[in-house]
């Protein structure tokens, strides 16, 4: 259901892939909603579904994967049903993607200056017009020398200055929501900071929820709002930042804050979670996580757990909540 | 601009080696060969004294190198020599049949590259449809079958059964079709294969999301940049055939009795004809040299990744 | 890991369906003398340019020799070039394209500007000169073709050995005080061995396809032998009458060569899909 304060509300998705090795279940039965001028964070190990959830909701899911089932409503529609040409409007224009890795994001052979216009045109405007307004892009990303760089190819800028070129890119038709799909994995540290800020500056200035997907726990800490934590396809915890970081309530989480004593006590080191992500092709029964949960009991290898609240706004899919 | 000039001098003088090396070698087997050609255009009941005259007078009793040296001082200034065989000047020999290998090569590549870049776009695009399957398939058929039996295959059903067109040699537009159609079809398949691997490989590039994601749609995403990418190497590929093409005109105008060069050249060799064969060699080194760099320059200004390399190189 | 390669084979469609074509070639080559009713040389010539029949599967040509036997023989023709061609060439071509790769320099320089001439002349007009040369028989066909296409086993061997010289476990061989000759071959070859591998069943076909073009154009197997390319070429002043020495011969070719090139394809996916031919 959507309310007023939310800008997209994801109920129930499903994706999957068929592949030659048989159905691999990347996502299932995920729900959560974005409010409007929010970043969200989806967080989780590699191979959790969180980029999937994320392609999913542009719709750029291709062959072997499908969407099996759920619905996405953005401005009261459901993505969903919305046929190819409809949602080809809605990309870039209403809601966009910043990749990782900006050097395979962007084509080696347009100046940057065209890839940014080539969004621009798109809403109808003049080719000049597009080209001054990408110039204008470019000097907001905060690019050096913007008068020249804009003709410039991406292989003759580094690694930060293409993804502000990829942000400049994604941002210039003002979408509504802007993914960002570990947008600083690729970069140094001391870039990270630096696209994170702008980040920030987004949703200050323009107003732009975002979705960002990461793995770092420390990015989140210093731009999300609210977060859901993600674990073999499946949400096992959505909060607001504060209450992930002091309260997390799920098992999983607890590990990832490091909060929670291991069954095996090693003090003073640091900890790993004891094996390793379950084959999504072959699901255990039962909650997703409890072979290597440190408080898993009996019934956790039968019944899955469903979505609780634990206080307001906090969920967590944990039956050791059920209280 | 400048490094681009730079560039393009520089291969064409490499080029130069090229075409000495081609020829020389060509030169070398041709000497090499059984018999004297001499021998072969007399009457063998001529005096020995006049056919070493005769020899003589073709300068081929003089040592290969010098040989090899007065032609080549020759060509350039433009004089190809004269026909042992025949006894017309190579130059008019192969200006009367050039324009006909012409006419037969240049609208088959062209013709091929067009149909196979679009298609092996498509099919890449379409990859593991019906359509994709299909058009795989036919091209690993092609290139399966001997470019001379499909001539002849051609002729039998088009000419015999059907009797709409020639059987062989030029009359006119219509002559032109099966030859054609046999030349462009087994590179095409090759081609096919080519564009549609090398598209397959830009699809899978993280840069085709992000062209979807802005909002661009399938007709913009594939024509503007899978196609733009894969054009890149398909276009080397393109022009370093060139020379290749007029392997396969040989065959055709034998089977199609074509008045062309290729027909000329294979009776030369046989024949034993130096000068034509010389002639002709060096026209083909020469539009070698030509089209590689002429890809070498296309390729720069498709890739601005390579005219980079160039100003490195030119430092 | 030869179970392994067996089972992706045989799961890889294009490599089956190539497999069994060219097993079939094979088995025809190798059972000839059962199979053909004839001898590839036997006239008649009462019973020239006869229909295909029951005697004569084929029909007969201009001789009344048995066409049908004639293009089964031509299989051991075939066959036997192609593989003789390859193996002179893969031997030359991989040698050199060793040599360029782990030495470099000027080596590989040399070498470069050697492949790259063989490869810039159009393959059929060197060989036709140079069976020219040497006069036209079958032996001087194969001397010809491998001059011709060994460069295609050069380039591939000298990329792949450049990237593989410089990987830690080849400086590890040189530390432990390998010569070059054992690392080129016990390290370098077989790493490069896949590749080699693609290649090779695809110069087959094309070897097999430049026989047969020259066979064609006269210079090739002298009569009587059976070479596919020259039963073709004898037919064509009866392409009217007697249409089928022009076919099967023709059909023969093709099916071979389709054989060897499916089978190429199939062993790339498998072994090295990477590989751009």
């Amino acid at each position: 259901m959507t309310t007023d304060k939310h800008l997209v509300s994801i109920n129930n998705l499903s994706v999957r892939f068929n592949t030659s090795a048989g159905i691999v279940s990347a996502v299932e039965g995920i729900s959560f909603s974005i409010k409007k001028k929010e970043i969200f964070a989806l967080v989780g190990e590699s191979g959790c579904g969180k980029s999937t959830t994320a392609y999913a909701l542009m719709r750029l899911i291709s062959e072997p994967g499908e969407i099996t089932g759920g619905s996405i409503i953005f401005q009261d529609q459901d993505l969903l049903s919305l046929s190819n040409k409809e949602m080809i409007d809605i990309r870039g224009k209403k809601i966009s993607m910043i990749f990782q890795n900006p050097l395979d994001s962007l084509d080696p052979v347009y100046r940057i200056g065209s890839q940014i216009s080539e969004a621009i045109i798109l809403d109808k405007i003049s080719k000049r017009e597009a080209w001054k307004k990408a110039v204008e892009i470019i000097k907001e990303v905060k690019i050096p020398d913007y008068k020249e760089r804009v003709n410039s190819y991406p292989f003759e800028l580094s690694g930060g200055m293409r993804q502000r070129v990829m942000i400049g890119m994604m941002i210039s038709r003002k979408p509504r929501l802007i993914i960002a799909d570990e947008p600083t994995t690729a970069l140094d540290v001391t870039i990270q900071a630096q696209i994170l800020e702008i980040i920030k500056d987004l949703k200050e200035e323009i107003g732009t929820s975002i979705l960002l997907i990461t793995h770092d726990f420390g990015i989140v800490a210093e731009i999300a709002d609210r977060i859901a934590v993600m674990y073999a396809g499946k949400i096992v915890e959505i909060g607001d930042v504060f209450q992930i970081f002091e309260k997390p309530c799920h098992p999983y989480t607890q590990l990832l804050m490091g909060s929670l004593p291991r069954t095996n006590k090693k003090e003073g080191r640091l900890k790993t979670i004891f094996g390793s992500v379950p084959n999504l092709i072959d699901l255990p029964k039962g909650c997703r996580f409890h072979e290597r949960c440190p408080k898993s009991k009996k019934e956790c290898h039968e019944i899955e757990p469903k979505m609780v609240e634990v206080e307001k706004g906090h969920l967590c899919a944990c039956i050791l909540m059920r209280k | 601009m400048n490094d681009m000039l730079n560039y393009t001098l520089r291969r064409l003088f490499q080029g130069v080696f090229v075409i000495i090396a081609i020829t020389a070698i060509l030169f070398v087997i041709m000497q090499l060969m059984p018999g004297d050609p001499i021998k072969l255009i007399c009457n063998p009941r001529i005096p020995q004294e006049r056919i070493e005259e005769l020899r003589h007078l073709w300068g081929l009793d003089k040592p290969i190198i010098i040989q090899y040296f007065y032609w080549f001082s020759n060509i350039i200034k433009g004089d190809f020599g004269t026909s042992i065989i025949s006894g017309q000047k190579v130059s008019t020999l192969i200006a009367q049949r050039l324009p006909y290998t012409l006419m037969l090569t240049g609208p088959a590549l062209l013709i091929e590259f067009i149909i196979s870049t679009f298609l092996g776009l498509m099919a890449a695009y379409k990859r593991d449809s019906i359509f994709d399957k299909v058009i795989v398939n036919l091209a690993i058929i092609l290139r399966a079958i001997p470019i001379f039996w499909l001539g002849i295959l051609f002729i039998m059903f088009f000419s015999l059964k059907l009797k709409i067109l020639p059987v062989s040699g030029y009359s006119g537009f219509k002559s032109l079709i099966l030859p054609l159609s046999t030349l462009v079809l087994p590179y095409l398949a090759t081609n096919l294969r080519l564009t549609r691997s090398e598209a397959l490989e830009v699809l899978r590039e993280r840069m085709v999301l992000t062209a979807y994601a802005k909002g661009l749609n399938d007709q913009q995403v594939l024509f503007r940049h899978v196609l733009r990418n894969a054009l890149i190497p398909t276009t080397v590929m393109f022009f370093l055939s060139l020379p290749w093409i007029f392997g396969g005109s040989i065959i055709i105008e034998n089977v199609f009795a074509w008045p062309g060069t290729g027909k000329l050249l294979w009776k030369s060799i046989v024949g034993q004809d130096f000068p034509v064969v010389q002639g002709i060699i060096f026209i083909i080194a020469l539009l070698t040299v030509i089209s590689n760099t002429t890809g070498d320059i296309i390729t720069a200004i498709l890739d601005p990744r390579i005219r980079l390399e160039i100003k490195g190189e030119n430092a | 890991m030869i179970k392994n390669f067996i089972k992706d084979g045989l799961k890889n469609k294009t490599f089956c369906v190539g497999f069994f074509i060219f097993f079939s070639v094979l088995f025809i080559a190798v059972f000839a003398d059962i199979i053909a009713p004839y001898t590839y040389d036997e006239m008649e010539i009462i019973n020239k340019l006869t229909n295909p029949n029951q005697q004569h599967l084929f029909g007969t040509d201009r001789y009344g020799r048995d066409i049908f036997s004639r293009v089964v023989y031509g299989s051991r023709v075939a066959l036997r070039v192609g593989l003789i061609v390859v193996l002179i060439e893969s031997f030359i071509g991989i040698s050199l394209g060793l040599l360029a790769g782990y030495y470099g320099g000027i080596t590989n320089r040399i070498i470069l500007f050697i492949t790259d001439l063989t490869w810039s002349m159009p393959p059929i007009i060197l060989a036709l000169a140079i069976v020219t040369m040497l006069g036209p028989s079958l032996n001087n066909v194969v001397i010809s073709i491998a001059i011709v296409s060994w460069a295609q086993f050069t380039r591939i061997v000298r990329a792949k050995t450049q990237s593989l010289k410089n990987m830690p476990f080849i400086e590890a061989a040189r530390a432990f005080g390998e010569n070059d000759f054992n690392i080129i071959l016990r390290y370098i070859l077989p790493n490069v061995m896949p590749s080699i591998i693609v290649i090779t069943t695809l110069a087959l076909p094309s070897a097999i396809l430049l026989t047969s073009s020259l066979g064609f154009l006269g210079l090739g197997a002298q009569p009587p032998l059976p070479d596919w390319g020259v039963i073709l070429s004898n037919g064509i002043p009866f392409i009217r009458k007697a249409p089928w020495i022009t076919i099967f011969p023709g059909l023969a070719i093709a099916y071979t060569v389709l054989g060897f090139n499916l089978i190429g394809e199939g062993l790339r996916d498998i072994l090295d899909p990477k590989l751009k031919i």
